[in-house]
C-alpha cells in the first residue's frame, strides 16, 4: 500500500548523533519510528469512515555530564536537530535518578523475526472494504435480536523502527498487522447487551468469516435476560479474555524498576513461592503462539525467551539496561519505550500463563456453584497496582452442577490480585492473547479461582 | 505552519473528485513534563508535535488523512487521494477564505517557559517532602508537572478561517503509605487553562498533605462490605458517575447512530427532578475549555437536563449531519492524528440548596464515597463501573469508618432516576477523557449528592 523510505530518516539520524558528539555529548541515541496506516469502518452497508496516515518522529537521549537527557521532535529539519540537542542537554541537568542510565553497545547476535507480510501490504482499499461490508451483511442477517453493528472496522498498520547510536548500534525491524473489530447491539424485550469479536493477524488467509461472526453475535446474544446473583462467595472461573484482562491491570509488579521503588510488592521474593504450583508464567520475545515478535528491545538489546513464574516459584524478573546495572545483573531485554515521546521503561514481550494440559469442559464438571466470567470492565480505574487490590464490574454465566448455564450481569468481583496467584486452583488448555500495544503482548488460559467475594443483589 | 495560498489548494484537492465539505486542521504543540518519585527528578521530556488532519465528508461519510508534513505536495496529493476514495458522485464548492479569524482560549500571564525547568523541579521536591514528613507510614511519593502550549489552525470548504491558542498546565502529587504488606495510594491532580500563574495560585501545602491524608486513612480502610446500600457521593471527582453513566450516552457519537439508551428521548423525563445537569466549554480558565472546537465552531454552555427533563445532547459536525440538529461546539480531538468527534468539556450536574451535612445525617445506614476513581461505561446498555479512592460507612447518619476496595456498578438510565439528595458545593475536578478521538482534557463535577439505592461491590461478601 505505500513505500517507506527511510533513507533520508538516516541520514538525518546520522547528522544528528555526529553533532551531538561535536556538542559534547559523550553517549547518544536516537530513536525513530514510521507508522503508516489505514483503517475503514462501515456503518448501515456503507464506509461511513475511511482513514489514512503516514507518521513519524524522532526522540534523542544524550548524556552530556552525569545523566541521560531527552527530547523528542515530529520535525526533521536542521532547526530540529538544534531543537533536541538543546533540550536534551537541558534536561539532562535536570535529571538525578538513582541509577545512571547508559546506551548499549552492539550485540554479537540478534534474534531472527519476520514480521513482515509482503502480501498483505499490497492489499488495497477495496480489499478491505468488502470484508467488513460481508461481515455487517452476515451480523445483520445471523438473528433478529441483532439490531445493529455500530463499529465494525478494519485496520492496517505498517511500523518501521530504527535504533542508533553512538556506540555503533545499529537495530532496525518492519512489522505490519490487520485487525477487524466488530461491535454488534443486540435488543430482546427493551433490554439491550453489547458483545465483540477482534480478529487480529498478518495472514488475511486465515480469517475466517464465518467464526468471526458467529463470535461476535454470540458474544452478544448470550448475553441477553442476563440476571444478577445473591451477594456472596462463589467458585470463579475467569474465561480466557478476562484472565487476561486481570493479568495485564498487574503486569507491572513484575518489573524490577517497580519492584526497586517500592511499587511492587515482589521484593526479596525471587526464589521463593509467590502462586500456586499450577501457576507457570513465560515472557518469550519469539513467540509463536502470540501476535507479534521482537529481536531487541527499545535499547537494542536483544530480546529473551524466560520463566518469570516456574510451577509457583518466582524466577525472574523484567530488567532493562538500568535496573540490571543496579543489581549487578544483565538486562532482559525488556526496555521498551511507548514510542519516540515516552522516556525508557519496562515492559513485557509476550507475556503468558503456560496453559495446561486438560480441556476447560471437564475442569469445569467439579464445580458446583460458580460463575463463569467472560467480561471485565472498568480495569484502568478498579485496580490499584500497588496494594493488588481490584474490584471489577463482570458479567459472564451461572455454573450450576458443572455446567455453564444462564447469564450473569450488574456483578462485581472483588480481591487481591497477590492472593489471586496464591490461590489459582487450575490453569485451562486454551490459551488467548490479547493483540499487542505498546506495553506488550498478554496471554492467559482460563484460570480458576475458588471463593471469590462476588457482589450482586442483597 | 501552512500559508493561505496552501491552505486553499489543499481544500480545492480534497474537492476535486467528490465531497461535499473538506476541512484542514493544522496543529503545532510544544510539550515539556517533568516527574519526580521519592523527591529524585526522573523524568524530563520536552517535544514538539507538528501535524495535519485533512477531512472530506459527503453525507455522513467521511474520510480523514494525516500526516506530519508541511510539504505542500505531500498534503495536495493526500487530499486528491481521500476525496478520490469517498467515491461520492456530488462536489461541493469552495467558499474564499477571507481573513483569519484568531480566538485564544488561554492568554496566560506567565507562559510556561518562561521559567527554568529547575525551578519546576523544586516545586516536585517539595511536594514530595511535604508528603513523605505528614506521617511516618508514607513510604513512596511522587510528583508531576507538565505543560502544553498548542496553536491551531482549521479552515474548511464554508469560508471558515480561525486559529486558536491553547495552554494547558498540570500538577500531580501522589503518596504510598505502607503497613506490612499492604500499600494504598493517595493522589491529587489538578490542572489549568492557564500559564504557570496556576502553579502559583494553587495550595501546594494542602494537595501535598492531602494525598498523604488519604493513603493513610485507606490503610486503616476495612473491607467494603458488598450489596445494595444507599450511597453519598462527594463533589468535585463525584461527578465521574454523570460522566460515565451519562455523560457518554448524551455524545452525538453514540446517539447519531441510534446506540445510545438516551437517543430519541428530548424532552423526556430521564433524571429525578433534583438533577440539572450542564456541559459548559465556555468557563474562563477550566481545564476542559476551549474558545472554539476542534472543528472551529464556538461552543455554548449547554444545558442537557433540566429539573430531570433531557434538553440537549453533545454535538459536533458529523452528528449535526447524522441528528439533523445543529452542532453544540462539542467536535474534539486529542490531536492532528484522530478525526474529531462529540465529546465533553466540563460537565456537571448544578448545585442544589442542601448541605452535605444535612444530607448525610438524613441517611441512616450507607455508604460515603468521598473521593471518586476512574471508571467506564458502555453506552448502549447504560452499564457503568467506578471505583472509589475513599469510602466511608455512614450509621445513624454519622460517617464513621473509612473502607477500602469498593466499586460502584449500576445502569446510567436508573441511576439518573434514584438521585433523591442534591447538595450545595458544587466543585469541578480536572481530568483526561478517553474515547475514539482520543484523550482530551475533560473537567468533571458535582455538588454532594445521594443515590438512594446502588450495587457496591467491595471485598466482604
Amino acid at each position: 500500500m505505500t513505500e517507506i523510505d527511510n533513507n533520508k530518516h538516516v541520514e538525518f539520524i546520522q547528522r544528528l548523533i555526529n553533532k551531538s558528539i561535536d556538542m559534547g555529548f559523550k553517549e547518544s541515541e536516537a530513536y525513530f519510528e514510521e507508522d503508516y496506516s489505514v483503517g475503514i469502518q462501515v456503518l448501515h452497508g456503507e464506509v461511513s469512515s475511511y482513514e489514512s496516515s503516514q507518521v513519524n518522529g524522532v526522540s534523542f537521549r544524550g548524556k552530556i555530564d552525569a545523566h541521560m537527557g531527552y527530547a523528542h521532535s515530529e520535525s526533521f529539519t536542521d532547526d530540529a536537530i538544534d531543537f533536541l540537542l538543546e533540550k536534551a542537554s537541558a534536561n539532562s541537568k535536570i535529571l538525578e535518578p538513582e541509577q545512571p542510565e547508559r546506551i548499549a553497545a552492539p550485540a554479537h547476535e540478534y534474534p531472527e523475526i519476520n514480521d513482515y507480510n509482503e502480501v498483505l501490504s499490497e492489499l488495497n482499499y477495496h480489499d478491505f472494504e468488502s470484508i467488513v461490508l460481508n461481515i455487517e451483511k452476515s451480523l445483520l442477517a445471523f438473528d433478529a435480536r441483532i439490531k445493529g453493528v455500530d463499529h465494525l472496522s478494519i485496520g492496517y498498520g505498517d511500523s518501521s523502527c530504527i535504533i542508533m547510536n553512538s556506540k555503533g548500534l545499529n537495530c532496525r525491524n518492519r512489522s505490519n498487522m490487520v485487525s477487524i473489530y466488530a461491535g454488534v447491539r443486540a435488543v430482546n424485550q427493551e433490554v439491550t447487551k453489547t458483545g465483540f469479536a477482534l480478529w487480529v493477524g498478518r495472514d488475511l488467509g486465515k480469517f475466517d468469516q464465518n467464526a468471526f461472526v458467529a463470535e461476535a453475535a454470540n458474544d452478544c446474544l448470550s448475553k441477553l435476560g442476563a440476571v444478577s446473583v445473591r451477594s456472596g462467595k462463589y467458585d470463579v472461573v475467569l474465561a480466557p479474555r478476562a484472565a487476561t484482562d486481570l493479568l495485564s491491570a498487574f503486569v507491572g509488579i513484575f518489573s524490577a524498576d517497580a519492584i526497586q521503588k517500592g511499587f511492587s510488592l515482589l521484593d526479596g521474593k525471587i526464589g521463593k513461592r509467590i502462586a500456586s504450583d499450577v501457576v507457570t508464567i513465560v515472557d518469550e520475545g519469539i513467540c509463536s503462539q502470540s501476535y507479534i515478535s521482537n529481536s531487541f528491545d527499545s535499547e537494542g538489546v536483544p530480546t529473551q525467551n524466560k520463566t518469570i513464574i516456574r510451577n509457583g516459584v518466582l524466577e525472574s524478573v523484567l530488567h532493562n539496561m538500568q535496573s540490571a546495572e543496579k543489581e549487578g545483573v544483565q538486562s532482559t531485554g525488556n526496555g521498551f519505550r511507548g514510542g519516540y515521546k515516552s522516556s525508557l521503561s519496562i515492559w513485557p514481550t509476550n507475556f503468558f500463563v503456560r496453559p495446561g494440559s486438560i480441556a476447560d469442559d471437564s475442569l469445569i464438571q467439579s464445580i458446583e456453584n460458580g460463575i463463569y466470567i467472560t467480561d471485565l470492565s472498568g480495569l484502568h480505574a478498579g485496580t490499584n497496582a500497588i496494594s493488588g487490590d481490584f474490584s471489577l464490574l463482570c458479567e459472564g454465566f451461572r455454573i450450576e452442577s458443572g455446567k455453564i448455564n444462564s447469564p450473569v450481569d450488574q456483578i462485581t468481583i472483588a480481591g487481591n490480585f497477590y492472593s489471586v496467584l496464591e490461590n489459582i486452583a487450575w490453569v485451562g488448555n486454551q490459551l488467548h492473547f490479547d493483540p499487542p500495544s505498546s506495553s506488550g503482548s498478554i496471554g492467559s488460559p482460563s484460570l480458576m479461582l475458588p471463593q471469590m467475594p462476588i457482589a450482586g443483589e442483597g | 505552519m501552512l500559508s493561505e495560498l496552501t491552505i486553499q489548494r489543499i481544500l480545492s484537492a480534497a474537492l476535486q473528485f467528490s465531497g461535499d465539505f473538506a476541512e484542514v486542521y493544522i496543529e503545532s504543540t510544544k510539550s515539556n513534563s517533568l516527574s519526580a518519585i521519592n523527591r529524585r527528578i526522573e523524568n524530563v521530556s520536552s517535544g514538539i508535535d507538528f501535524g495535519v488532519g485533512i477531512r472530506v465528508m459527503d453525507g455522513v461519510r467521511s474520510v480523514y488523512v494525516y500526516a506530519n508534513s508541511t510539504d505542500e505536495t505531500v498534503l495536495i496529493q493526500m487530499a486528491k487521494d481521500a476525496s478520490a476514495s469517498l467515491q461520492a458522485s456530488a462536489r461541493g464548492t469552495i467558499l474564499p477564505l477571507g481573513s483569519i479569524k484568531r480566538y485564544a482560549t488561554s492568554a496566560p500571564i506567565i507562559l510556561p517557559e518562561s521559567r527554568p525547568d529547575a525551578l519546576k523541579a523544586d516545586l516536585l521536591r517539595q511536594a514530595c517532602d511535604i508528603a513523605s514528613q505528614y506521617d511516618k507510614r508514607i513510604t513512596q511519593t511522587g510528583a508531576g508537572y507538565s505543560d502544553l502550549m498548542r496553536d491551531i489552525i482549521i479552515a474548511n470548504s464554508e469560508g471558515l478561517y480561525v486559529s486558536d491558542h491553547r495552554v494547558r498546565t498540570r500538577f500531580s502529587v501522589e503518596a504510598v503509605a505502607t503497613n506490612g504488606n499492604e500499600k494504598q495510594t493517595g493522589r491529587h491532580s489538578p490542572g489549568a487553562g492557564k500559564g504557570l500563574e496556576f502553579i502559583d495560585e494553587m495550595d501546594l501545602n494542602f494537595l501535598a498533605t492531602d494525598a498523604a491524608r488519604m493513603a493513610v486513612t485507606m490503610i486503616e480502610a476495612k473491607p467494603c462490605p458488598s450489596g445494595r446500600y444507599p450511597v453519598v457521593i462527594g463533589n468535585a471527582f463525584g461527578g465521574v458517575i454523570f460522566h460515565e453513566a451519562c455523560g457518554h450516552a448524551l455524545e452525538a457519537t453514540s446517539v447519531g447512530i441510534d446506540a445510545s439508551v438516551f437517543a430519541g428521548k428530548i424532552g423526556c423525563k430521564i433524571a429525578s427532578d433534583c438533577v440539572t445537569a450542564v456541559d459548559d466549554p465556555t468557563i474562563v480558565h477550566e481545564w476542559g475549555s476551549y474558545a472554539i472546537d476542534d472543528e472551529g465552531v464556538e461552543p455554548i454552555s449547554n444545558t442537557l437536563i433540566e429539573n430531570g427533563l433531557l434538553k440537549s445532547y453533545m454535538i459536533d459536525r458529523l452528528g449535526s449531519r447524522r441528528m439533523k440538529m445543529p452542532s453544540t461546539g462539542s467536535g474534539r480531538r486529542q490531536n492532528y492524528r484522530y478525526c474529531p468527534t462529540s465529546r465533553m468539556s466540563n460537565t456537571f450536574i448544578a448545585a442544589g440548596k442542601e448541605t452535605p451535612e444535612q444530607i448525610i445525617s438524613d441517611t441512616e445506614h450507607g455508604i460515603y464515597a468521598s473521593s471518586m476513581g476512574g471508571g467506564s461505561v458502555d453506552p448502549a446498555t447504560g452499564e457503568f463501573n467506578f471505583s472509589v479512592n475513599e469510602a466511608y460507612l455512614i450509621q445513624d447518619g454519622k460517617v464513621t469508618v473509612p473502607l477500602r476496595g469498593a466499586t460502584l456498578i449500576g445502569k446510567g438510565n436508573e441511576v439518573l432516576m434514584t438521585i433523591d439528595r442534591v447538595g450545595n458545593d458544587l466543585k469541578l475536578a480536572q481530568g483526561v477523557c478517553g474515547s475514539i478521538s482520543g484523550h482530551v482534557p475533560a473537567s468533571i463535577g458535582q455538588p454532594t449528592i445521594r443515590v438512594s439505592q446502588m450495587t457496591v461491590g467491595g471485598v466482604d461478601a
